[in-house]
């Protein structure tokens, strides 16, 4: 199945329509959950999910670490490539996503009662990194940059940055 | 009774039992009771904490 989706996926790729994958995802994951349903045996017990859990604290420390380690790596040469700083941006929201939405779903397996006011504010905060997200997406997704043209960088919108120091080829 | 008999009558893979009866898996209190009732047993018979 799997070999199936990549399939899939590559060939959705290749002819850029980007709708199949998402569908094809969507009823694979459905069929998965039906499937399991099926399945008399033990597929997963408490010691699973106890490992799970650690390995998803684990792997959220060393995604986070990573992403924010190599944001200012990728800020601090985005004079040599534009695109570096969407790609920073990218690792940021994406890292500050992860941990609110580990947040919630801890919060609510603890069944915490928020109060509501404090229910607001983590749905406010969560909403405006996603608006934030998406507003960098657009600023920063190179619509207005610089590009190549005959050997020479030519502006593309108006880019409030200067043109990269490497050679145009 | 086998590791697999015990495992599917505690709802649990067997790789977990293999863990508990090598010490080096803690059950819950809930398995702890599951695994002691298949075997007919209690859980202080079944289950040796050493401090």
């Amino acid at each position: 199945m799997v070999v199936a989706l990549a399939l899939v996926f590559s060939q959705a790729i290749f002819f850029e329509n980007y709708l199949i994958p998402i569908a094809i995802l969507l009823a694979s994951s459905l069929l998965m959950l039906f499937l399991r349903r099926r399945v008399d045996e033990v597929v997963a017990d408490e010691r699973d999910y106890a490992l799970g859990g650690k390995a998803a604290l684990w792997a959220i420390q060393v995604y986070s670490w990573f992403a924010v380690i190599t944001m200012f790596i990728l800020y601090s040469l985005r004079d040599i490539n534009p695109s570096y700083e969407a790609i920073g941006m990218t690792l940021a929201f994406s890292t500050c996503i992860l941990m609110l939405t580990y947040t919630l779903i801890f919060r609510y397996y603890s069944r915490v009662k928020f109060s509501d006011r404090r229910l607001v504010y983590t749905a406010l905060i969560l909403v405006i990194f996603v608006a934030m997200f998406i507003l960098s997406l657009r600023v920063f997704s190179g619509e207005d940059g610089w590009i190549c043209q005959d050997g020479q960088w030519v502006q593309h919108g108006n880019p409030d940055f200067p043109a990269p120091g490497s050679e145009c080829k | 009774m086998t590791q697999e008999g015990l495992a599917n009558r505690a709802r649990v893979r067997r790789e977990t039992i293999v863990f508990l009866e090598q010490g080096k898996y803690n059950p819950s209190l809930q398995l702890a009771h599951d695994v002691a009732l298949t075997l007919g047993s209690t859980i202080d018979e079944v289950f040796i904490f050493e401090d």
